[in-house]
């Protein structure tokens, strides 16, 4: 029996195999018990749930130390963890990872409704040996993770705009990760939704969708800013129905995207969802799903959340650095032809229809009608991001990356509903309206 | 005492096993068991523990005889806990040695019906080629439900069995 770092054993910290906890009571009886999930907080400590008043939890009040026997789900590896109480965390990012994957745990073994976390009883390790070694090999990773993060964060750190940054991460999501189900979500400045711009790996992309915090794994991980990982997909954090009901009966339901599904794998096997963290601003999610179970672990989550953290950096550069200066093709004006395209607006909500189909609402439908009332004024077509920021029809959220990332959604969505009418970029902070038919804008 | 029909029931099918000691300052120890054997109605129980992956556990129960137990179907995670004093080491017979075999068969291979890979399931109770095994006996003292959910942790009393719910508890482990 060898002396390990408990950082080497985080396979056999997944919850994939039962645990076995044993304590001692204050006259020396000894305890022992089957635990379902010890946590791994960070190289000195776990964290095991409390789910009820247990002798376990008895014995730790009246003499911390404990010890826990766990088990490698692929090898079959045993370990053996000598452990001292310190405290119990009954809410917070902790609290709320460890929740969502006991959810995960307890669907899996079919005790969704008995699992229920109380609190995450944080441990010290004293010490941690292997008991028995690996009697199977490991199977070999998904994805090189180190590689990936070597290949894409270069290219993060160099993206001049969100457009491009975005088109970044997707790219090396899909390619260098191994992704190929996943979102990206962006929170706007209030942080009271988060709304999709960009996806891939789903029949529908959900560019639009919005989601409140708190819900599922993307709002959960949203709310408390803590990476969400669930091995084993289960109800208690599936979206679909639940989260459009959730958006619908929203006091500010009327302000919500609530047309547009989220998009989703029918069955989800694991799900990741890690926040994108400017300092303490939550500024986006990072998520990713897969048919697979247990196919995120301790090792995606971190490369995930370095990934996250490189886009952050990247976001906050983007919107630091100044805007293209306006020119004298500004006032460039399109060649339109053919029958009017019909455009509705209703102020109300914002929304936007063309041809009587549903296109967009809140924000970016304020801004493709502010575009298009003053193109109908003017005949414009260029714009820059600066004239949108202090267009008092649009009351658009403080910061740029907000204002890039809606213009981002916008231009995707209209790419998807309309073949009439596109936004373009044409260079830093400036977008091109093109439009191939006259328009007809009505608003009742 | 012997042990209720239902207790022993479980302990002779496709269960996993620990066990648990503690020393002098009260630090548990704990250990995996590759199988048990009820000797006259679970007036004895014996356990099978590999001696390398158990020396601090062995020598707590040299030390004190202090022992806790705990046995969880692979099926359904029915579990229960026994705990008794003044457990002692001993040889591992011939009779350990074939209920160890037939252990190993029948959890494996309930493991393999569940759906594990049949390396992982033959795996987790697999032994060294040249396995030093060791015997631990014990009285049962108390026996203790112990799965998940309410209930969880209920003492038995004498005459209750595993499957209906005590009227009070008697004890909580």
């Amino acid at each position: 029996m060898s002396a390990v770092s408990l950082t080497a054993l985080r396979a056999a910290l997944e919850g994939a195999i039962p645990s076995e906890i044993a304590t001692c009571d204050a006259l020396g009886t000894p305890n022992v018990s089957v635990i379902s999930d010890v946590h791994y907080v960070d190289t000195d400590h776990v964290a095991i749930s409390y789910q009820f008043f247990s002798k376990t939890r008895a014995n730790i009040l009246a003499n911390p130390h404990a010890t826990v026997l766990l088990k490698h789900p692929n090898t079959c590896a045993q370990y053996r963890l000598q452990l001292t109480y310190l405290r119990t965390e009954l809410a917070g990012p902790l609290f709320e990872t460890m929740r969502a994957k006991l959810a995960g745990i307890a669907s899996h073994e079919g005790m969704s409704g008995i699992f229920h976390l109380l609190g995450a009883d944080i441990y010290h390790v004293d010490g941690a040996e292997i008991v028995r070694g690996d009697l199977l090999p490991l199977p070999p990773p998904h994805a090189p993770l180190l590689a990936a993060l070597r290949q894409t964060l270069p290219k993060v750190r160099a993206a001049r705009d969100l457009d491009g940054l975005v088109a970044i991460l997707l790219e090396a999501l899909r390619s260098e990760f191994r992704l190929p189900h996943v979102m990206l979500l962006m929170a706007d400045d209030a942080c009271d939704r988060l709304y999709t711009v960009a996806s891939q790996g789903y029949p529908e992309s959900g560019v639009g969708a919005e989601i409140l915090p708190g819900q599922g794994v993307i709002g959960v991980a949203a709310r408390e800013r803590t990476p969400i990982r669930i091995t084993h997909a289960t109800r208690d954090y599936l979206y679909g129905r639940a989260i459009r009901d959730a958006l619908r009966a929203s006091p500010m339901a009327a302000q919500l995207e609530t047309e547009i599904p989220l998009p989703g794998l029918p069955d989800s096997g694991s799900q990741i969802a890690v926040p994108i963290l400017g300092g303490q601003d939550l500024l986006g999610i990072i998520y990713a799903e897969s048919p697979e179970a247990g196919r995120f672990g301790y090792d995606e989550e971190d490369a995930l959340m370095i990934l996250a953290a490189e886009a952050a950096a990247a976001m906050r550069q983007i919107s630091a650095e100044a805007d293209d200066v306006f020119t004298a093709d500004d006032l460039a004006t399109s060649t339109e032809s053919g029958t009017p395209l019909l455009v509705r607006h209703y102020p109300a909500d914002d929304s936007v229809f063309i041809d009587d189909e549903y296109v967009i609402k809140g924000v970016a439908g304020a801004i493709l009608w502010f575009l298009l009332t003053e193109h109908a004024r003017s005949g414009r077509v260029e714009f820059s991001n600066k004239e949108l920021r202090l267009a008092p029809q649009i009351r658009l959220p403080e910061f740029s990356e907000n204002l890039e990332a809606r213009l981002i959604l916008l231009r995707r969505r209209l790419a998807e509903r309309s073949q009439v009418l596109a936004l373009d970029k044409a260079g830093r902070g400036r977008f091109r309206l093109n439009l191939s038919r006259p328009v007809q804008l009505f608003e009742p | 005492m012997s042990l209720d029909p239902v207790v022993l029931a479980l302990l002779a099918g496709p269960v996993a096993i620990s066990v648990a000691g503690r020393n002098a300052e009260l630090r548990p120890s704990v250990a995996h068991a590759y199988g048990c054997r009820a000797v006259e109605d679970g007036k004895l129980l014996r356990l099978f523990v590999l001696r390398e992956e158990t020396r601090q556990l062995l020598a707590d129960i040299t030390a004190n005889g202090e022992v806790a137990t705990v046995y969880s179907d692979v099926r359904s995670f029915r579990s229960v806990q026994i705990k008794g004093h003044g457990a002692r080491i001993v040889p591992s017979d011939a009779a350990d040695v074939a209920r160890r075999a037939a252990h190993y068969r029948i959890t494996a291979e309930e493991l393999v019906a569940l759906g594990y890979p049949s390396a992982l399931a033959h795996g987790y109770f697999s032994v060294p080629a040249r396995a030093d095994f060791v015997t631990i006996e014990f009285a049962p003292r108390d026996v203790f439900r112990q799965t998940p959910g309410p209930g969880a942790g209920d003492k038995l009393a004498e005459g209750t069995t595993l499957d209906q719910s005590p009227d009070k508890k008697a004890g909580v482990a």
